[in-house]
């Protein structure tokens, strides 16, 4: 209960303090506004005041209508108040209150601007009072609330005023007249007493005063009169013309000294300067004879002697002085001429920044900008240093020696090339400045043709060396083709032999596979030698890297790299190309395994095949000429071939791989001598750590492709006991060849030379010679054809060798010899040479 | 001592803005809060040199906020003026027991509680 009645008690208490704050407040603005109206008031009076005593008509009106006016108002128009007030303003102007441009009201309303008129305004008598009118809007931010206007009686003091104007006049006018008299008697007076002064300090003071400023003037002088004749000289007059004063004074003229040229125009100022002196020159130049007959230049100011016709004359000895700057004007002109028309092209410009002062029209040319674009511009605000820094290093230089010779830099011309300049640059001094005199001498063009020529040779180069390492490995594999003909052969044989279930049989399969192993390298020795490709089928890339995917070489390199991918994109419409199929596999498997090596841990291998037209030749690793292109391209994304390496990658046995684990180290010849021998180009790109593309570009052919020969079975090529006969020097071959045909049912015997060939003949007849090309000693094997020829006309035979000498070849078939085989023997190949060549 | 900064500390809104008006208008800097917490904050960080306040206050009563602010070396010196609707003699005592320098019972009129301040400006 107790409780109830307390907070009942805080409750009225708080309620109580807001009433007592509230009424507080009220009080307090009350006062505020009793202050504030107070204020009002007497500001109001003090408005009043001022108003009712001014002497100028204050009215206010709005829509045309007074609504309210001073005293002074009433007063200057003789209305009464009650007579104004809510009439309109036509009653004292026709023109004040109308809606026009030219009426006060409108400026004033249009302009809040004070406007000041002068206005006739009616007076309650009918009269007219001259009143200066001012308009003024009443609240500029309110039109509607009207205009004050004020007027001034003007009538009356124009009146007053048109009085004392009259009356000052004729005042003045008096004054002048007076003034005047006094001041002629005045002028006259003062005249007198000058000349009289004048004449009498002239007298006593001119000799001794001219002599005195002519002696010591230091530059030669004379005194002249009208007619010429030099009254008085000084000493350094004598110096100059050579004449004592005694021999000049009064006795000679000045027109003696000037050279005839320059007289005519000399005597006119002389005569112009007596009539009036401000139309003669006060100073020229002439030349100067003196009594030797010697020339001077002379620098003559001239004056005349006021009050008389003499005039006095300086000379200056400028001979030296001219002879000095025409020096340096021909120097700067020589310069000039020479810096336009060099065929260097050279600048001037600043040190500090760079600006260009003067650039000639060979720079111009050079860096493609006008010279307006140039002049007053800073390198740097055109970006024609390609790289700043050596601006920076030039400058060092100059500051270090003053000069700099050929240094080479590069600057970006206008349409953003770079060009190497070789620059040489001095600081000369150019109106008093130092600046940079810059001569450039561009071997862009120089050093693009040096590189040009580099890469020509280094091509040139490559050539070169892969064609005799081609020969080298190509006599290497003619006798290692030999050697292996006989390991093969016999082995093949030796199997046929054997009983199938012989224990050494396995021995004899492993020698077979091994030589034809070493005969596979010899293969590739061969192809590097481009003696054994024969390029004549049609061929068509897409076929043949698709037949390389499906055999178990591509499947065991991809076995062996599971964490490469490979990625083919084979273009639709591929066009064919003339080439051999087996050579070109082999290249496409080289690239490809080389690749999937390139790439350890893992990554992707790309094989792609396009068509392309070249326009143009085409400079990269190859030269590639202008035609139509199959183009083969294996890229990988692995660690990429190094800039020493890539000139030697296609050199037999450069190999970075470990000898014997993988390859011969002769793939990437084999597809460089494929390349070659398909009159293809290789193109090859790599990054250190990013992988390597080759390009392979083929001459496209339009032939199609050929049916696929139908592999002939061994009966087709089975012997029916002819007779042949073999010529080979080595006896291994020899023995083989002998041995490989009386397998296949034929007769054979065999000699070991042309020479011994022919004696055999002389005796015996044979259905058919297998003869061999290259045999040493002795005839080869187109020598030995021809004399079989002559001895058994249309003799039947066949050519074999370990590589192609297709010109002894072709000249022992247009003989009559029929196909070539090229070792190594293998029975098919020969067996069916020789049936057809039986058969034809 | 010199009292230019005076803490108003009322939850009463028309209450507080009379005071800052009357109190601004004659030249002191007044700052005001509405509750207790805010009234200590504020004591901290404008350092007052006098502090009228409210008993009656949301989050934390005028007595509290009184006996935190004696309690602190920084803020005992600074008088503090109780001015409370609540007018029973043993509320006064817990005022002042919490350290309130003076307590003053509402309604008050602005020239009293004028005064007072005046008072400690004669100190």
């Amino acid at each position: 209960m107790k409780t109830i009645e307390m907070d009942r008690e805080e409750q009225q208490r708080r309620l109580l303090q807001e009433y007592i704050f509230d009424l507080e407040d009220i009080k307090e603005k009350a006062e505020e506004i009793t202050i504030a109206h107070e204020k009002l008031k007497q500001s109001q009076d003090l408005v009043m005041a001022v108003l009712g005593s001014t002497t100028h008509g204050i009215c206010l009106i709005r829509n045309r209508t007074f609504v309210w006016c001073n005293k002074a108002f009433t007063d200057i128009l003789g209305w009464e108040l009650e007579e104004i007030i809510g009439k309109t303003t036509e009653m004292i102007h026709p023109h004040i209150g109308e809606d026009e441009k030219s009426n006060i009201i409108y400026d004033a309303s249009h302009n809040n601007k004070l406007i000041m008129h002068e206005y006739d305004l009616a007076h309650k008598d009918g009269s007219h009072v001259t009143c200066l009118v001012t308009g003024r809007l009443f609240d500029v931010k309110d039109p509607s609330r009207g205009h004050v206007l004020s007027i001034t009686d003007f009538s009356e003091r124009k009146r007053m005023e048109e009085e004392l104007r009259k009356h000052r006049n004729h005042l003045e006018e008096m004054v002048k007249e007076r003034t005047a008299k006094l001041q002629t008697a005045n002028e006259r007076l003062h005249m007198e007493i000058n000349e009289r002064r004048h004449v009498e300090r002239a007298l006593k003071e001119s000799e001794n005063w001219y002599r005195t400023i002519f002696e010591n003037t230091g530059t030669a002088t004379v005194i002249l009169d009208e007619n010429t004749t030099i009254i008085l000289a000084n000493d350094e007059y004598e110096r100059l013309s050579g004449y004592t004063r005694d021999e000049l004074e009064s006795k000679r003229s000045w027109t003696e000294f000037v050279v005839k040229e320059d007289l005519n125009r000399m005597m006119e100022s002389h005569k112009q300067r007596r009539i009036d002196k401000k139309d003669a020159p006060k100073s020229y130049e002439f030349r100067f004879r003196d009594r030797e007959g010697h020339i001077k230049n002379i620098f003559l100011t001239i004056d005349m002697i006021p009050g008389t016709k003499r005039s006095v004359a300086s000379l200056l000895d400028i001979t030296e002085r001219k002879k000095a700057e025409d020096a340096l004007r021909e120097s700067e002109e020589r310069f000039s001429k020479a810096f336009r028309a060099s065929p260097t092209p050279t600048i001037i410009s600043t040190i500090a920044d760079g600006h260009y002062l003067a650039v000639n029209e060979q720079w111009c040319q050079m860096m493609g900008y006008s010279r307006d674009e140039l002049i007053d511009h800073a390198a740097y605000e055109l970006s024609i240093w390609a790289y700043p820094e050596e601006r920076n290093a030039l400058i060092n230089n100059y500051a270090e020696r003053g000069f700099c010779r050929d240094e080479l830099i590069h600057l970006r011309t206008k349409s953003g090339e770079i060009k190497d300049v070789l620059c040489s640059a001095e600081i000369i001094s150019h109106k008093g400045e130092n600046v940079i005199l810059s001569l450039f001498h561009d071997i862009t063009e120089r050093r693009r043709m040096e590189e040009e020529r580099q890469a020509l040779q280094e091509r040139l180069y490559r050539a070169e060396k892969m064609e005799a390492l081609g020969t080298l490995a190509g006599g290497v594999a003619h006798d290692l083709n030999n050697v292996l003909g006989v390991l093969v052969g016999y082995s093949e044989l030796l199997l046929l032999k054997m009983d199938e279930a012989s224990p050494i049989r396995r021995y004899v399969i492993d020698i077979m596979k091994s030589g034809e192993r070493a005969a596979a390298i010899v293969q590739d020795l061969l192809t590097l030698a481009r003696r054994g490709v024969q390029a004549e089928a049609v061929v068509n890339l897409n076929t043949t890297i698709m037949d390389y995917q499906k055999t178990p070489d591509f499947k065991k390199l991809f076995s062996l790299h599971p964490k490469v991918q490979i990625k083919t994109s084979f273009e639709t419409d591929l066009l064919n190309i003339m080439g051999s199929p087996v050579h070109l596999s082999k290249t496409i498997m080289n690239l490809v395994s080389n690749a999937a090596e390139a790439m350890p841990n893992g990554g992707t291998l790309n094989i792609a095949t396009r068509n392309q037209y070249l326009d143009r030749p085409v400079q990269g690793y190859d030269h590639i000429r202008e035609g139509d292109y199959v183009i083969l391209s294996v890229s990988d994304t692995g660690e990429g071939i190094s800039t020493p390496d890539m000139n030697h990658i296609f050199e037999p046995f450069y190999t970075k791989k470990v000898m014997g684990r993988s390859g011969t180290g002769l793939g990437l010849s084999v597809v460089w001598g494929t390349v070659k021998d398909h009159n293809g180009y290789i193109n090859v790109q790599s990054q250190e750590g990013k992988g390597s593309t080759f390009t392979l570009h083929f001459p496209v052919t339009r032939e199609e492709i050929a049916r696929d020969r139908i592999s002939v079975p061994v009966s087709e090529y089975m012997g029916h006991g002819e007779f042949i006969l073999v010529v080979d020097d080595v006896e291994g071959q020899r023995e083989l060849a002998t041995r490989m045909l009386m397998e296949l049912n034929y007769r054979a015997a065999n000699v070991s030379s042309g020479e011994e060939a022919l004696e055999y003949l002389k005796d015996h007849k044979a259905d058919l010679i297998v003869l061999d090309m290259i045999m040493d000693p002795g005839m080869d094997g187109l020598d030995t054809y021809k004399r079989i020829s002559e001895i058994h006309p249309k003799q039947k035979a066949i050519i074999v060798s370990g590589f192609s000498e297709t010109d002894r070849v072709k000249k022992a078939q247009m003989l009559g010899a029929g196909a070539y085989v090229q070792k190594p023997y293998i029975m098919e190949k020969i067996g069916l040479a020789v049936r057809r060549e039986l058969d034809s | 001592m010199e009292i230019q900064k005076i803490l108003v500390v009322d939850d009463d809104k028309p209450i507080s803005s009379y005071l800052q008006r009357k109190f601004a208008k004659l030249g002191y800097t007044v700052y005001v809060a509405e509750d207790g917490e805010e009234a200590v904050k504020q004591a901290f960080s404008n350092r007052p040199d006098i502090i009228l306040l409210d008993v009656k206050l949301p989050k934390m009563n005028g007595i509290e906020v009184c006996k935190q602010l004696k309690a602190d070396e920084t803020t005992k010196s600074i008088p503090v003026l109780m001015l409370s609707a609540k007018a029973q003699s043993f509320e006064i005592n817990e005022g002042l027991e919490a350290g309130a320098d003076k307590y003053l019972c509402k309604p008050m009129s602005f020239p009293d509680i004028l005064g007072e301040i005046r008072a400690y400006e004669r100190k």
